[in-house]
């Protein structure tokens, strides 16, 4: 049995690391910072959380996990408002969103597949 | 319940070098971000990290303490980002 609630940890602990890192990944990808806030604050929280979690369960120590409890529910508050904030402070200094704009009404069918569009756009 | 332990071990062990890959990812946008408030979103992730590894370290070699800096880096991490955030929005601009 405790070597089940091990592996369901190391499973847990596994899914957290996989989610950090496609919040890294989420940086390189999206083109501003509004992008990056929305990608990374959900992941992050999520992937924290899921470590977390994971430490409470594998550590089979009634304090360890309360802490990790209220490492959680500290995340869970404060993660969404940092987001929040970090959001209208880019936002009141003037920095731009990454708007793509395109024709909703074409005269005549575009001539390049969207992504190859982008590309030449962004370029 | 041999091959469970040893299942456990591997999982672990990709667990540890996933957060590597994410901290380095990180730490690369770090060193690319041309403003004050991407650098702070980065900074703002590594302690999500720090937070993780924490945890993951906890779990690794099995002592309790070391639950407490999660808690003590989340605080803190939390508290500069809002500082910064007013600092940028005072000043007016992003660069």
């Amino acid at each position: 049995m405790t070597e089940l609630l091990d592996l369901l940890a190391a499973v847990l602990a596994l899914t957290g690391a996989f989610f950090l890192a496609l919040a890294g990944v989420a940086l390189f990808r999206m083109p501003d910072i509004y992008g990056r806030l929305s990608a990374t604050s959900k992941a992050v929280t999520f992937g924290a959380s899921t470590m977390l979690i994971a430490t409470a369960i594998g550590m089979h120590d009634p304090g360890v996990s309360w802490r990790a409890a209220a490492g959680i529910v500290f995340l869970l508050l404060t993660s969404p408002i940092v987001g929040h904030v970090l959001g209208r402070a880019a936002w009141r200094s003037g920095v731009p969103p990454h708007v793509v704009q395109r024709d909703p009404f074409p005269t005549e069918p575009e001539s390049m597949p969207p992504h190859e569009m982008w590309d030449a756009r962004n370029s | 319940m041999a091959t469970v332990t040893a299942l456990t071990d591997v999982l672990m062990m990709g667990a540890q070098v996933m957060l590597c890959i994410a901290a380095l990812l990180t730490l690369a946008h770090l060193l690319r971000a041309r403003s004050l408030l991407e650098r702070v979103l980065a900074l703002e992730m590594l302690s999500a990290g720090t937070v993780a590894g924490a945890g993951l370290l906890t779990l690794v070699i099995g002592e309790p303490a070391l639950i407490d800096p999660a808690l003590a880096v989340a605080l803190v991490s939390f508290a500069g980002s809002i500082a910064f955030a007013s600092f940028v929005e005072r000043r007016g601009t992003d660069d």
